[in-house]
C-alpha cells in the first residue's frame, strides 16, 4: 500500500504548483502560464543565490568561517519563519478541499503531516537556495573532511524542520484564538499583523547589533562574538555548527534527534485539535434576526467598488501578503522622521550618502507602494464567481476601473502621507518637497494599471487556495516585480551614475511612469473578461 | 424573446459541444432544455448569456445580439448557474443590493421584491448573515431572489431545482409561472422530467450536442410521457 502521507501530499502539491499544465498538448494558456512562473522563480532564486554566495565569500574573506554555518542556518530559518507563518492559515487549515480530506479513510496526523510535507518542500528549496551557496564559499576558502558534505546536506535537509513547526505553531495559535471570537477573519489579520511587526523588528534589532559588530577593529575576536550572538539566539545553530567545524556526529545527532523530536510532538498535539480549529474557522455564527427596512441605492460603479474593498479586507492572506508593502512604506517614513540622520546615512553604504538620501527616498516609498498591487491578483481572486460578474449587464472595463480604484484607495493616502512625512524632514527646497510627493503620486497610477494588465493576461480562477493566487501565482509575482523595479531602477541610477541631478531623475521617470500607465490604461480599457 | 439560430460551439482541441441547434422562446413561454450529462446544455446556456464566446450561429435577446451588444442583452437577462458560487463575504441582503444596483432598480422596488419573495422562500432572517454560513439550498434561494429583483425579460436557470427543498421548489415554480404571465419568458435546463413535463409549454431535447427534439410539450409527448421520449431520444443512434 502506498503511504498516504505522500499520496496527499503530492496531490496537493499538483493541484497548487499546477504541473497538469504540462500535460495539455501544443501550447496553452496555462502552459505559458507555468513557464513564465518558471522564469519568474529562476530569477529570484539566482538572485537568493548569488546574494548568499557574496556574503559566504565575504565571511570567508574575513576571516569568519567558523560563522558561516550557524548564520546561514539562522538567516534561512529566519526566512522560512516570515513566510512560513502567513500561508500556514490557508496551507494547513481552511483549505477548500478539507471536507474532502477529512472523509478520505487517513489518520489526522496523516493529513497534517501531508500538509506539513507540502510546506516542508517548498520551504527546502528556500534553505537550499541559501545554505548551498554558502557552503559552496566555505569549501573554497577552506580545508574540508569528506565528513563535512553528508553533514551540510543533512543540515540542508534538517534545516527547515524546526522554523517550519514554530511558524504552523504561530499560526495555529493564531487561528485557534481568532475563532473564538465573532469576527475570526478580522483578528486573524490583526494577530499575524503584530506577529510581523514584531518580527520585523526584532530582526532590525539583531540586524543593528550584527552591524555594529562589523565596526570593531578587533577582527580576531569579531567572529567569537558573531557566532555567540547567533548561537544564543538559536541554539540548534550552534549544535551544526560544532557538526560542521569539528565532525561532531554526536551534534548532528541532537540536531537531527531535537527537529524530528520537535516535529512529532507538533505532530501529536495539533492532531488533536486540528478539528476543532477547522470546525472553528468553517462554522460562522449567524443571527437569522434581519428584518428588512431600508436599502440604500448605488451606482454600478460604487456597488462594485464596495464589494472590492470588502472582499480585500475579508481574507486576512489578501491584507497581510498584499499590505505588506503599506506597513512598510509606513513603518520607514515614521523611522525616518524620527530617526537620527547619521543612523539613517549608515545603512546606505556609498559615499556622499547624506546627500542621496533625498534623491533616494521617493523612490524607496514607489518600490514599497509597488508591493501593494491589488489588482494584479484581484480577479483572479475572483474564482468561482467569475460568472457573476460575467453574466451581470457591466462592461469589463468599469469591472477593471473599479478594482484598480480599489487598489488606489489603498495607495494614495499611504503615498501622500509618507511622502509629506520624509518631505518635512528632508525636502531641502520647495522643489524636492515636489518631488518628494510628486514622484510616489504618480507612481500610484501606474502599480494598479499594470497589476490589471498583468492579471488580465495571466490570472486564473481555477484555483483551491486563494494563497496560492495571493503569495505563489504568476500574476502576483509579475505584479511585484514590474511595479517594484520600476522603483528600484532611478534608485541604482542614483547609486551608480555621478552627477544625475534629482530633478532629472524625477522627471524623467515621473515621463516614463505615466506613458507607461497610459498605454496600459487603453490596453486594459480594451481587454474582455 | 430568445432566438438561436444555427448555434455551434466547439471547444480547443476540436470537441464539438453544440452542432447547429435552432430555437426560439417566446413571451410567456416555459422552455424545460432536457439531455443527458454532457449533452451541451450548459454550453448552451452559457453562451446565451454571454458568459461564453461562439464562433458560429446567432443568439438574440428580443432580436438583439448577444455578441454585437451584450449590455443590452444581459439587462433583460437574469441568469442562475447549476452551482450558485456568490460571493461569501458578503451578507445575502448586500448581495441582493449589490444585484439591485447593477440594474438600477429604485430602492422602493427592490425592497418590495425582496421582502415578497425573502417570505416566500423563508429566507428573510438570514439576509443579515455572510453568505459563507448559507447551506446550498439557501444560497440557491438567494440566488433566484437575486436574479428576480429585476424583473428580468428572460430568465435563464441551469438545474435550478438541485439542493432546494420540497416547498422552495414550489415557490420556484410558482414565480417562473407568474413571471411568464406579466410578459417574460423562462429558459431552463433539467434532470427532473416530470417537473418540466407538468411546468413547460416548451421543449427541447439535446443529445451530443444536436437537437433531437423541439416543439410544444403535448405535441411530444402525445398520450406518452416526457420519460418515454427521453428513453426513445437516449436509444436513438
Amino acid at each position: 500500500m502506498k503511504n498516504n502521507t505522500l499520496l496527499l501530499c503530492k496531490a496537493l502539491l499538483i493541484n497548487q504548483l499546477k504541473f497538469n499544465a504540462l500535460k495539455n498538448k501544443g501550447y496553452s494558456r496555462n502552459k505559458g502560464r507555468f513557464y513564465l512562473m518558471l522564469v519568474v522563480v529562476v530569477i529570484l532564486s539566482a538572485s537568493l543565490m548569488g546574494y548568499a554566495y557574496m556574503i559566504g565569500v565575504s565571511f570567508s574573506v574575513m576571516g569568519l568561517s567558523e560563522v558561516l554555518p550557524a548564520y546561514g542556518l539562522v538567516v534561512s530559518s529566519f526566512l522560512l519563519l516570515f513566510f512560513t507563518v502567513l500561508k500556514s492559515n490557508g496551507t494547513l487549515f481552511a483549505l477548500k478541499d478539507y471536507e474532502m480530506v477529512m472523509s478520505l479513510p487517513v489518520k489526522t496526523s496523516t493529513i497534517i503531516a501531508s500538509r506539513f510535507l507540502a510546506m516542508y518542500a517548498l520551504n527546502l528549496c528556500m534553505v537550499i537556495l541559501v545554505m548551498l551557496p554558502m557552503g559552496l564559499a566555505y569549501i573554497q576558502h577552506n580545508t574540508v573532511s569528506a565528513l563535512f558534505y553528508p553533514i551540510w546536506l543533512v543540515g540542508m535537509l534538517i534545516a527547515p524542520l524546526f522554523p517550519t513547526t514554530i511558524a504552523a505553531i504561530i499560526g495555529a495559535l493564531i487561528v485557534w484564538v481568532a475563532s473564538k471570537f465573532r469576527h475570526t477573519n478580522a483578528l486573524v489579520t490583526i494577530f499575524s499583523l503584530l506577529f510581523l511587526m514584531a518580527f520585523l523588528s526584532l530582526s532590525f534589532f539583531v540586524g543593528k547589533v550584527d552591524q555594529s559588530s562589523f565596526t570593531t577593529e578587533d577582527m580576531t575576536n569579531m567572529g567569537g562574538m558573531i557566532g555567540d550572538m547567533i548561537n544564543d539566539l538559536y541554539p540548534l545553530a550552534s549544535l551544526f555548527t560544532e557538526a560542521v567545524i569539528e565532525n561532531n556526529i554526536i551534534s548532528l545527532g541532537i540536531f537531527i534527534g531535537f527537529s524530528m523530536a520537535w516535529y512529532l510532538l507538533f505532530l501529536a498535539l495539533l492532531s488533536k485539535k486540528y478539528k476543532a480549529i477547522n470546525t472553528a474557522l468553517f462554522t460562522h455564527r449567524t443571527r437569522s434576526d434581519y428584518q428588512l427596512n431600508t436599502l440604500q441605492e448605488g451606482t454600478p460603479m460604487k456597488a462594485l467598488y464596495k464589494k472590492e474593498l470588502k472582499r480585500f479586507f475579508s481574507s486576512s492572506v489578501y491584507v497581510l501578503n498584499v499590505g505588506m508593502g503599506l506597513i512598510m512604506a509606513w513603518t520607514l517614513s515614521i523611522a525616518a522622521l524620527f530617526l537620527p540622520t547619521e543612523m539613517i546615512v549608515e545603512m546606505i553604504p556609498m559615499e556622499g550618502a547624506e546627500r542621496l538620501i533625498e534623491s533616494i527616498l521617493p523612490f524607496v516609498i514607489c518600490a514599497l507602494l509597488g508591493m501593494s498591487c491589488t489588482a494584479c491578483v484581484s480577479l483572479s481572486l475572483e474564482g468561482k464567481n467569475i460568472w457573476i460578474l460575467q453574466s451581470l449587464p457591466i462592461s469589463p472595463k468599469t469591472i477593471f476601473q473599479s478594482k484598480m480604484l480599489v487598489n488606489l484607495t489603498l495607495l494614495v493616502p499611504t503615498a501622500l502621507t509618507c511622502s509629506l512625512l520624509l518631505s518635512i524632514r528632508f525636502a531641502s527646497s520647495f522643489l524636492s518637497a515636489l518631488i518628494i510627493i510628486g514622484v510616489p503620486l504618480i507612481y500610484c497610477l501606474f502599480i494598479p494599471v499594470w497589476g490589471m494588465f498583468i492579471d488580465i493576461k495571466l490570472g486564473y480562477y481555477d484555483w483551491v487556495s486563494e494563497t496560492a493566487i495571493i503569495k505563489q501565482s504568476a500574476n502576483a509575482l509579475a505584479g511585484l516585480i514590474g511595479s517594484g523595479l520600476l522603483g528600484l531602477l532611478p534608485i541604482v541610477l542614483i547609486l551608480f551614475v555621478d552627477g544625475l541631478s534629482l530633478l532629472v531623475i524625477a522627471v524623467v521617470a515621473s515621463l516614463v511612469i505615466l506613458s507607461a500607465s497610459g498605454f496600459l490604461y487603453k490596453l486594459v480599457g480594451n481587454a474582455s473578461l | 424573446m430568445l432566438q438561436i439560430k444555427n448555434f455551434s460551439k466547439t471547444y480547443k482541441g476540436g470537441k464539438k459541444a453544440v452542432n447547429n441547434l435552432s430555437l426560439t422562446v417566446e413571451v410567456g413561454d416555459i422552455l424545460g432544455f432536457i439531455g443527458h450529462n454532457g449533452a451541451g446544455k450548459s454550453t448552451t446556456i452559457k453562451s446565451v448569456v454571454g458568459i461564453l464566446d461562439f464562433e458560429e450561429g446567432e443568439i438574440t435577446i428580443n432580436n438583439i445580439s448577444i455578441k454585437t451588444q451584450p449590455l443590452a442583452c444581459k439587462k433583460m437577462m437574469a441568469y442562475i448557474p447549476d452551482n450558485p458560487d456568490l460571493y461569501e463575504h458578503l451578507t445575502g441582503i448586500q448581495y441582493l443590493n449589490f444585484i439591485a444596483d447593477i440594474f438600477g432598480v429604485p430602492a422602493k422596488e427592490r425592497i418590495d421584491c425582496i421582502q415578497k419573495y425573502g417570505k416566500a422562500f423563508e429566507i428573510t432572517a438570514a439576509l443579515g448573515d455572510v453568505i459563507s454560513s448559507y447551506s446550498h439550498g439557501m444560497k440557491q434561494k438567494v440566488a433566484i431572489i437575486a436574479a428576480l429583483v429585476h424583473k428580468p425579460k428572460l430568465l435563464i436557470l441551469d438545474e435550478p431545482f438541485v439542493g432546494l427543498d420540497p416547498k422552495a421548489a414550489i415557490t420556484l415554480k410558482n414565480a417562473m409561472r407568474e413571471l411568464c404571465a406579466e410578459g417574460s419568458a423562462v429558459f431552463f435546463s433539467t434532470h427532473v422530467l416530470e417537473v418540466a413535463e407538468k411546468l413547460c409549454n416548451k421543449i427541447a431535447m439535446i443529445k451530443s450536442g444536436n437537437l433531437m427534439a423541439y416543439g410544444d410539450t403535448q405535441d411530444l409527448i402525445k398520450d406518452g410521457s416526457l420519460e418515454e421520449l427521453f428513453m426513445e431520444v437516449a436509444d436513438e443512434k
